[in-house]
């Protein structure tokens, strides 16, 4: 088990998002003196976690712009785990393979709601993820990608896809803001 | 008989029963771990991922896991072991694949299976105590045929072995699944035909070791050693290879029945596959370049597509077409528009490196596939510039190429206009692909031509506009 696991307060990153994502949420847990375990495949990443026993994070994220077909089950697993834990799952899987959000997700889809995300202190972030709606997607006004360079010829992925049922909430720049800003 | 060759066992000494097994996505093989270790539980599970969740969480001691369903074996082994340090973890695959499940034993595989996997060969390796028992009491080479041992059994139905059969010497069943595995895939082509043959006949023979020399190809099943003997292999009457058997039963020698009528299978086997590889390459070939058609390009690249996603590797698709075709086509007949298209694919065959895919797409219209065959990239990484480089030096080849089906009367130089589309930054499968290489391609056309266009850039005005 990881020196981290021991502290109630570790943040676990799966780092199988796009690389810049991935680098600017290390940078952030690292500004914020986060006690970070992290993994960059999922297999070893789902040992952890059945190796856990009771011991978790309090803050959990996960890339998903590199995770293909049943790798996506990292996310539910990571639930089943640490049903407790507040997860962030950022990017979109590269094959477009659909993502069955349930409780307990915050998605930031792209690189402006990751760059949002880390604005706020790790202290506001515990303090106001545990009192937030479930399940939430977090995306920036003008559509663009986590990382994904120009857009421009890239054909549009469905967002419809990444919500099956249509029950997530999207929320506008301003609504995100008021979430993250809330004491 | 684990089907490695020179390979130490790694299987480890131990006395404990086997209490539950976890199988990896495969109901069949479930039902042959069931009959190969009644006492066990054995649960199914969909996929390596949850092979380490299971593992973890309720324990186990042995995995099968079948090499198809892991795409990262290498992260698939590490975290099974991680999850479970002292657990078995057996993988099976096709005779064609026998290297990468080799490949993966020194990074935590502890044996492997080739398939069709029998209820015996899987608990030789579930109870190797047990197995090692039966073995102990084997006789010694030479008394089978002193037991009157019919060397051969037709029918190849698993059965499960008491203490008296375990005590009996050991000689295989034909594999009838063997067979028809082989059968079924005669289009994979005569090598990985061969390599099936070899398992195929040692395990027919009841050998250690077996080497099949064939049309100039070579295939070898079990261990590596000197043959005890020799056979030739004839086709129309001229000696075409060889079977070399090492380790088989006194029962088994070149005179026997089963292994002259085992030769006959093998050559007409390989005959058979050989025309069925003409045949497919037929199939995929386009005619008048020499090149890949565009069946084969399409289905290259949605191949490349998929074993891209799995590496995290990325992929570039050209396609080009040769500017004012029609005019040379008009001007000098079509046999010198076909002589222009062959001497076109000549050079793009001489400018691509070695794994490019390169087709002609249709008409005038060539396409290449310009894919990594080195070592994954990590996720995020930059945009490529080396295709770029690679079709602009094509381009620069064309045009300063002296085509001599054109003569003196040549009207300029010949030149060509083409767009490259990128996997995963311009689309996740072939279609998206091959639509934003198209659009680059017409951008490139509309925008004064003798250009290659990168997808997604942006694009200079149209001319005159």
């Amino acid at each position: 088990m990881p020196e981290a696991m021991r502290d109630a307060s570790a943040v676990f990153h799966l780092r199988t998002g796009d690389r810049l994502a991935a680098q600017r949420i290390d940078a952030w847990l690292d500004q914020e003196n986060a006690e970070v375990f992290g993994y960059g495949d999922v297999y070893r990443a789902c040992a952890c976690l059945v190796l856990a026993e009771g011991k978790k994070p309090d803050l959990a994220f996960i890339g998903l712009d590199w995770l293909i077909g049943n790798e996506l089950a990292i996310v539910g697993y990571v639930q089943r785990a640490w049903p407790g834990s507040t997860l962030v799952v950022y990017g979109a899987p590269i094959n477009g393979d659909s993502i069955a959000m349930t409780g307990g997700v915050i998605h930031l889809e792209n690189a402006a709601a990751v760059g949002r995300w880390c604005m706020q202190s790790l202290v506001q972030v515990r303090g106001t993820v545990g009192d937030a709606p479930r399940s939430r997607r977090l995306a920036s006004t003008n559509g663009q990608r986590a990382g994904r360079g120009s857009a421009q010829g890239t054909p549009r992925r469905d967002d419809s896809r990444h919500d099956p049922t249509g029950a997530q909430t999207l929320l506008s720049a301003e609504e995100l803001a008021a979430l993250l800003d809330r004491d | 008989m684990t089907g490695g060759l020179d390979l130490p066992m790694t299987t480890p000494s131990r006395t404990s029963l086997v209490t539950r097994v976890i199988v990896v996505g495969s109901r069949r093989l479930a039902d042959v771990a069931n009959a190969a270790c009644p006492s066990a539980e054995v649960v199914v599970v969909a996929d390596a991922l949850a092979a380490i969740w299971e593992l973890g969480r309720r324990g186990g001691e042995v995995v099968v896991l079948p090499l198809r369903a892991a795409a990262r074996l290498g992260d698939v082994l590490a975290g099974l072991r991680d999850a479970a340090p002292d657990a078995r973890v057996l993988l099976t695959c096709q005779p064609a694949d026998e290297p990468a499940a080799r490949a993966a034993l020194p990074h935590g595989a502890t044996d492997y299976l080739i398939e069709p996997v029998s209820p015996e060969r899987l608990r030789d390796l579930l109870e190797p105590d047990r197995s090692a028992a039966g073995r102990a009491m084997e006789p010694a080479p030479g008394l089978e045929q002193a037991h009157g041992i019919e060397p051969v059994r037709l029918g190849g139905a698993a059965q499960v072995m008491d203490a008296t059969e375990l005590a009996a010497p050991r000689v295989a069943p034909i594999p009838i699944e063997s067979l028809t595995e082989v059968v079924m895939r005669l289009t994979e082509g005569p090598a990985a035909v061969l390599v099936r043959l070899a398992e195929l006949a040692r395990t027919t023979l009841g050998a250690e070791g077996i080497v099949i020399e064939l049309d100039g190809h070579t295939a070898r099943a079990g261990i590596a050693r000197d043959a005890d003997w020799k056979l030739p292999l004839t086709h129309a009457d001229a000696v075409a290879g060889s079977l070399a058997v090492a380790g088989a039963p006194n029962a088994v020698h070149p005179e026997s029945k089963v292994v002259t009528e085992l030769a006959r299978l093998i050559t007409a086997t390989m005959r058979e596959a050989a025309k069925r590889s003409e045949l497919v390459e037929l199939a995929w070939k386009d005619d008048l370049s020499g090149l890949h058609n565009r069946r084969y390009f399409d289905r290259a690249l949605d191949r490349l597509i998929k074993m891209a996603a799995d590496r995290r590797s990325r992929l570039t698709a050209l396609l080009f077409d040769i500017d004012d075709f029609k005019r040379y086509n008009d001007r000098y007949g079509h046999d010198t528009g076909d002589a222009l298209i062959r001497e076109v694919a000549i050079l793009l065959k001489r400018s691509s490196r070695v794994d490019d895919v390169v087709a002609r797409y249709g008409g005038d219209e060539f396409a290449v596939i310009f894919w990594d065959a080195e070592e994954p990239r990590i996720a995020g990484s930059s945009h490529p510039t080396e295709p770029v480089a690679l079709a602009e030096r094509f381009q620069a080849t064309i045009a300063n190429h002296h085509f001599a089906c054109l003569g003196p009367t040549a009207p300029g130089r010949v030149t060509i206009s083409g767009g490259l589309a990128c996997y995963p930054w311009h689309g996740h499968d072939r279609v998206a692909i091959m639509f934003a290489a198209d659009q680059a391609l017409l951008a490139a056309k509309r925008t004064g031509k003798n250009q290659i266009l990168l997808a997604g850039a942006d694009f200079p005005a149209p001319q005159g506009v």
